[in-house]
């Protein structure tokens, strides 16, 4: 075939332009690492790209949200484990005044202490985090939840809303519990329902022992109301009986039993409560499920400080009411360590949740920035093996029109 | 005798001066573009009938010939033209791929931080700075996305610079070529063919032909007529045929090519008719346009789908929350109604406006609505597919391929419009919050579970619906006998996902609605008046086991500002589905990976085609080439034909000589 000179010169040209435009994108790719610079280096790896950088993002702010969760879940947690603490300091001193040995102005002392706990635990109360929030007022962040009543006892300022952040694709992790739900309640079914007696019993009847008695746990009968009222029959011995309260008009569970110091009164099927001393006729004891008494922590330490303050010396009525109150006081107390315990162990499973996800999330993170690498980042061998390839094509094609450009007749002949 | 030896000596000489002279030629033009070769056509000369025989009379010559095979040519001119509309389309969307730039970064990171600065503003609710930042995230997509249509506006002016330039380019060399064509006639009619203007006749064909897509056919006179892919002549003859680049009746940003023609009522005036896509194929110009229709218009709305989804969708979920200040949410983003253009030949006074039925999932292609006297149809603009019909007088409202038209005034017999959906959407896209307390973070209601409850059930509120009211807290009280819920305020009607689900119209507020203690059940209330009084599109899910008498209550969130519900609800719109079933990401991975398609496919088919063109000019240039080497053997055969042929008359001056001294 009859090759045309002047296509020698533009195959040469055309070779040598492809080459070191071959050249110029594998040097382009080395110095910045990367093979995807526009889409079309790699359509469906630019789509996957997008879609893993997406993917990325969402790892990265799902961490970012994990370390807040982390951070909010570990104030609450401490704040609980100081709550808890005071809690039990209070129930120590409960148990300390119950202790009879006690004069009138020991139990003064007793209550200015008692007081001081009930300041600290308020203050806890309206903890705040690190942004001046308050972290027990559901989403009212910026209203400190508790304030005092003047006749004892608190008003919750916040609201029930439960805070939660984002920590995977389908997980939300709840940030905080509201103050009503750690300090204004008790766990319905688990808490022990609250005996109490009247404050304006007469006589010296007191609570013994453990005072209410669940015999029969599941019994119906259990979340209702129960009163004890005594009286005396026609020889003048004591009596008492019981009536349901919880229903309109109350129903009578059993009238007129003859009463016995410390033999367990039976309340509907499955409890019963034990009452020593000798209460007077007309004198009454109540037993409230715990969740329809009153389950405001702060309002049992109030009554526990008010009744401290008033002198029993010498007056066996008035101490017995005491001893009422703080058995009354112990269980609600109680009622509530138990709720601040429970929030508390779920505070603990959120964080642990929390550190399984971002154990989770990083592993992920790792994989994703890998996979990203892959569809977007050069490999170093392939390219540098590459380069020199086209290196030594273009020096081939160099060399070769030297030699071809001096292959003409004209050099030889002379005509 | 010896006359005719030096005739026939003469004879020779004359034939090697031209071989010579022909070579020399050809040396000369190695380099010279749409050169062909030439070469001396040499016969033997008649003889003279003698006694003895036939005595030869030298040679002859004849013509000096062009190597020139036309099937290759017209070959060569089919596969540039190809070449140059490859070219040129790679050279336009080379510059939209670069737009995209680099898949990981721009608009889809732009997209995914501001989702994740929205997880910043539930985690922080009530604090401006994260509400701030999300707000300039937004900014900052708004930012690239106006951008991005900008540079769509460029690259549409880039084309249309294009077609205006090559149609003037293509008016010089239509021209040039009908004079040639004079040239060619006039000079063939003399007998010999005129080697150098056939050249440059033939390459301005083939310049032509790099254009804009033609084919030619060669005349018994030499001359040829050009035509356009649709059989349009743009030479015929001595005539050639204008174009001009008008603005689309149909879009008047973009230039259209024009095909003028004499009027043939009225042969002073021309009449310019608008040349389809289809009839400008190939070429530089076909090229530009094929890039138009195909890559740039549909990358346009596809873009902006993205936008107008994106848009749609966040604002719907702000709507369904509460923002800083209690307040139901408003728009956060704004982008333009589908841009509806009346075509510029309209004779009817009609307007039409044009809304997305389903913003979060609008149509992408251009639409058009036209109008044959007695029925409406709206079809797909790049398909001609009939999307739907409609009767006259256009219905109010007519919801046809996912827009909404309403037409005032009427239209002519004949007369269109063009709806383009989504394209404007990035020119027009916008933040229109001014202050990040706009996002609506909160949930509009809380539930709350009375405290002296002694069940296990627990109150939950799940996402409002649209056009949600709620100004005073309802409680709900569990009635065991009955196995439901009591206390919903009379006038509203509660759905209640049992299965089957039920809606029960609360005319009592004593009416049970059923709860299924086992499973937990998803009550949403909403209003029976009109318009919607509280409590309208609230929804909640109880849990658990409720006692008898427990209760629930359900009430506005007044003063919930640190409540992120809704932000987070906003913030997994990333994954929603809304934009064709398929999520924002994915849309966006789409659009990257259709640029990049046509990109690469565009580029590899343009590499295809000029190695073609290579091989092709290498076989074309096998016959009208110059080789060097061979023009150096020639000259030295035609150097040595002269020299031999001066030796013959030489021969016969001696012999006459001879004789001469003979005689003396």
């Amino acid at each position: 075939m009859r090759i045309a000179s002047s296509l020698i010169f533009q195959n040469t040209i055309q070779s040598m332009d492809n080459q070191q435009s071959t050249l110029a994108q594998l040097q382009q790719e080395i110095t910045t690492n990367k093979k995807l610079l526009t889409p079309a280096d790699d359509p469906l790896g630019a789509a996957q790209a997008v879609k893993l950088s997406q993917s990325g993002a969402a790892l990265s702010q799902y961490a970012s949200n994990q370390t807040s969760a982390t951070a909010s879940l570990g104030i609450e947690d401490q704040t609980l484990t100081s709550v808890s603490g005071v809690l039990t300091q209070i129930n120590q001193l409960l148990g300390s005044v119950a202790n009879g040995t006690l004069n009138d102005s020991d139990r003064q002392a007793q209550a200015k202490q008692l007081q001081g706990l009930r300041d600290t635990l308020m203050s806890l109360a309206n903890t705040t985090d690190g942004s001046g929030n308050h972290i027990f007022s559901g989403f009212q962040g910026g209203t400190a939840p508790f304030t005092n009543q003047s006749n004892g006892g608190v008003t919750y300022n916040g609201d029930t809303g439960e805070p939660t952040v984002q920590i995977a694709d389908s997980t939300s992790v709840q940030t905080a519990d509201s103050g009503a739900s750690v300090f204004l309640s008790v766990l319905s079914g688990v808490a022990a329902p609250v005996p109490a007696g009247a404050a304006t019993n007469t006589g010296t009847g007191t609570f013994t022992g453990s005072p209410s008695v669940i015999t029969q746990p599941g019994a119906p009968g259990n979340n209702d109301a129960y009163s004890i009222t005594f009286g005396t029959d026609a020889t003048g011995a004591s009596v008492y009986s019981v009536n349901d309260t919880s229903t309109t008009p109350p129903t009578s569970i059993s009238a007129n039993q003859p009463y016995t110091a410390g033999q367990p009164i039976t309340l509907g099927t499955g409890m019963n409560v034990t009452i020593t001393g000798t209460p007077a006729s007309g004198d009454s004891f109540t037993v409230t499920p715990a969740a329809q008494g009153n389950t405001d922590v702060f309002a049992t330490i109030d009554s526990v400080i008010s009744a401290l303050q008033q002198p029993v010396d010498g007056n066996q009525a008035a101490t017995a009411n005491l001893s009422n109150v703080l058995t009354t006081a112990g269980n609600e107390l109680g009622n509530t360590m138990t709720n601040v315990t429970t929030v508390h162990a779920s505070v603990g499973g959120r964080e642990q949740q929390v550190k399984a996800m971002a154990s989770i999330n990083s592993n992920e993170t790792l994989q994703n920035t890998n996979n990203l690498a892959n569809v977007t980042d050069v490999d170093p061998a392939t390219v540098l093996s590459q380069f020199v390839l086209v290196q030594n094509a273009l020096t081939a094609a160099q060399k070769t029109f030297a030699a071809a450009s001096s292959l003409s007749l004209f050099q030889v002949i002379n005509p | 005798m010896t006359s005719s030896l030096l005739n026939i000596g003469l004879s020779g000489l004359n034939s090697a001066q031209l071989a010579i002279t022909t070579t020399g030629n050809n040396i000369s033009n190695t380099a010279t573009p749409g050169y062909s070769r030439e070469l001396l056509v040499l016969s033997e000369a008649n003889g003279i009938a003698t006694g003895s025989g036939f005595i030869g009379g030298g040679v002859n010559t004849t013509t000096i010939q062009r190597q020139f095979s036309q099937t290759l040519n017209t070959e060569l001119n089919n596969a540039q033209s190809q070449s140059a509309s490859l070219t040129s389309y790679s050279t336009l969307i080379a510059q939209l791929n670069n737009l995209v730039g680099d898949p990981s970064q721009g608009i889809s990171s732009a997209m995914s931080g501001f989702f994740s600065g929205l997880h910043d503003v539930a985690t922080a609710a009530n604090t401006s700075a994260a509400r701030a930042t999300a707000l300039s995230n937004g900014q900052t997509l708004a930012n690239l996305l106006t951008q991005a249509g900008q540079q769509f506006d460029q690259l549409r002016q880039n084309v249309n610079t294009t077609v205006s330039s090559t149609v003037s380019q293509v008016n010089d060399i239509t021209r040039q070529i009908a004079q040639l064509n004079v040239q060619i006639a006039a000079a063939t009619s003399t007998g010999q063919p005129p080697n150098q203007l056939l050249d440059a006749r033939d390459a301005a064909v083939s310049q032509l032909g790099q254009l804009v897509g033609v084919s030619s056919i060669q005349q018994s006179n030499g001359s040829v007529t050009v035509v356009l892919a649709n059989g349009e002549p743009l030479v015929s003859g001595s005539q050639s045929y204008q174009l001009s680049a008008v603005k689309s009746p149909s879009d008047p940003t973009e230039l259209v090519v024009g095909y003028q023609q004499q009027d043939s009522t009225n042969p002073s005036n021309t009449i310019t008719s608008i040349l389809p896509d289809s009839a400008v194929t190939g070429g530089s110009l076909g090229g530009a346009l094929a890039f138009r229709s195909q890559t740039l218009d549909p990358a346009e709305s596809q873009l902006g789908a993205i936008a107008t989804s994106f848009a749609a969708q966040v604002n719907a979920q702000n709507a369904l929350g509460l923002d800083q200040q209690s307040n139901p949410g408003g728009n956060l983003f704004a982008v333009a109604a589908p841009t509806v253009i009346a075509n510029l030949n309209n004779t009817g006074g009609a307007s039409l406006t044009a809304t997305l039925t389903d913003p979060s999932s609008p149509p992408t292609g251009d639409m058009k609505l036209s109008f044959d006297g007695t029925n409406y149809t709206l079809t797909d603009a790049s398909t001609g597919k009939v999307l739907g019909t409609a009767p006259n007088p256009l219905p109010v409202p007519t919801a046809i391929g996912g827009v909404s038209l309403a037409l005032t005034g009427t239209m002519a017999k004949g007369d269109s419009f063009t709806i383009e959906p989504t394209r404007g959407a990035l020119n027009s896209f916008q933040v229109t919050a001014t202050n990040g307390s706009q996002i609506a973070a909160a949930s509009p209601a809380i539930a709350s579970n009375t405290s002296s409850n002694l069940g296990t059930g627990k109150a939950t509120i799940n996402a409002a619906s649209a056009g949600f009211v709620i100004s005073s807290p309802m409680t709900l009280t569990y009635n065991a006998t009955a196995g439901g819920l009591s206390g919903f305020p009379v006038g509203t009607k509660v759905t209640v996902d049992s299965s089957p689900p039920q809606t029960i119209t609360i005319a009592a507020t004593t009416d049970v609605v059923p709860y299924d203690p086992a499973s937990g059940n998803t009550f949403t209330i909403n209003s029976t008046a009109t318009p919607p009084t509280s409590p309208n599109g609230i929804s909640f899910t109880l849990n658990g086991t409720p006692k008898d008498k427990d209760s629930f209550t359900i009430g506005p969130n007044t003063g919930g500002n640190n409540d992120g519900s809704n932000v987070i609800a906003m913030a997994n719109l990333i994954s929603s589905t809304a934009l064709g079933g398929s999520t924002l990401t994915d849309s966006y991975a789409d659009y990257v990976n259709n640029v990049g398609n046509t990109a690469s496919q565009v580029t590899a088919a343009g590499t295809a085609q000029s190695t073609l063109v290579s091989q092709i000019t290498q076989q074309q240039q096998s016959v009208s080439g110059v080789n060097l080497d061979e023009e150096a053997t020639n000259l030295v055969m035609y150097q040595q034909l002269y020299q031999a042929n001066s030796k013959v008359i030489q021969t016969a001056d001696s012999l006459f000589d001879t004789i001469l001294q003979a005689i003396n």
